[in-house]
């Protein structure tokens, strides 16, 4: 019976496992993709590699979108987060309103955007991300 | 007889009115009148006039004289209301709440500041500072906190003193992007009222706080 006991922990151990290496290869996978992905509360927006330029500063980075067919879809979206790699990790920023101070919880950029949180017309194309500073 | 009060511009500098002279300015400010002279003194305004400008120079008003940017709360406002976007120079890259401990610890107000909750503003006051009445604020020197219906801190600024018929000025940084600049306070909150109204952590307190000597 003791046997059996053990034998119960040790597969449900192994099936852990394997399911934890599963959802890490498929975090890498989206890494390597290099794709940046707009969530909205409906709808999603994926910029590919070409759709998009990045252009690190002394605050954070800024984000050109190419692809202008899918910058009219992102403004569509509302209160949209966004999921990108960065040194192969998987970084979240979140939008605030253009005059409130308080950045999101728990993520590693954040971006500004309407009262109605909707992303505004980008100057240049060009969306802001600021780093969250540490506190 | 009550002082006549300075009238601070956005800048944080200060206009005098009918009867102003260095012992309102020292009431003003807050300062020994000893120092109001050497302030009027040094701008060669030891005769002051209504309508005399007089230049502070103070870690509030150095933070404005540093800003490169042209985005006043009334242009933020304005272009999203509008639905485009803004975006401050680097230099502005700080907030309310940073600004607010900084500049009332006496440190300059840059963009290594910034607060990125209300949470730890809030535990930077109880820590740091400690609750007053209204009247107790003095310039520079008392942070104003802001909070909603859940007394949850919507945003920070800074006393910039008080006119005789009550009205009373603030020092303010709103948002990350726009530049800090001084305003009323009743028309900070009539422009942007989401940040609620002034309270303190403890909803028995005023809202406003001294720093702890």
């Amino acid at each position: 019976m003791v046997q059996l006991k053990v034998l119960i922990v040790l597969t449900a151990a192994i099936i852990i496992q394997i399911l934890d290496a599963d959802t890490l290869k498929k975090a890498h996978e989206t890494c390597v993709d290099s794709e940046i992905t707009f969530y909205g509360k409906s709808d999603t927006v994926v910029l590919k590699k070409k759709e998009y330029r990045i252009t690190v500063n002394a605050i954070g980075f800024e984000l050109m979108i190419l692809n202008k067919t899918k910058l009219v879809n992102i403004y569509k979206l509302e209160d949209p987060n966004v999921k990108f790699c960065l040194n192969e990790k998987i970084v979240v920023a979140k939008g605030i309103f253009v005059l409130s101070s308080s950045v999101p919880e728990a993520v590693d950029y954040f971006f500004t955007f309407s009262k109605d949180k909707r992303i505004l017309k980008l100057i240049n194309q060009t969306m802001l991300f600021r780093k969250v500073p540490p506190g | 007889m009550h002082s006549i009060p300075w009238i601070p511009d956005s800048d944080g500098n200060l206009t005098a009115e009918k009867g102003d002279n260095a012992a309102t300015l020292s009431k003003f400010l807050g300062v020994k009148q000893e120092d109001a002279n050497k302030i009027l003194s040094s701008q060669d305004k030891t005769d002051v006039k209504e309508g005399d400008k007089v230049t502070l120079d103070n870690v509030y008003t150095r933070s404005i004289k540093n800003s490169t940017g042209d985005l006043t709360t009334d242009k933020v406002l304005e272009l999203s209301a509008k639905g485009q976007d803004v975006k401050g120079p680097d230099v502005d890259n700080y907030n309310c709440w940073g600004s607010a401990i900084a500049g009332t610890q006496g440190k300059e107000i840059n963009n290594t500041v910034g607060i990125p909750t209300g949470s730890k503003f809030d535990v930077d006051l109880v820590g740091d500072y400690k609750p007053v009445d209204k009247e107790s604020a003095t310039f520079g020197n008392t942070v104003l906190r802001f909070s909603n219906e859940n007394n949850v801190a919507e945003h920070g600024a800074v006393f910039y003193g008080k006119s005789n018929d009550g009205t009373i000025f603030v020092y303010t940084k709103d948002g990350w992007n726009a530049k800090p600049e001084v305003m009323k306070l009743s028309d900070l909150q009539t422009k942007i009222p989401s940040y609620g109204t002034v309270k303190g952590v403890n909803s028995s307190d005023s809202g406003y706080y001294n720093p702890n000597p």
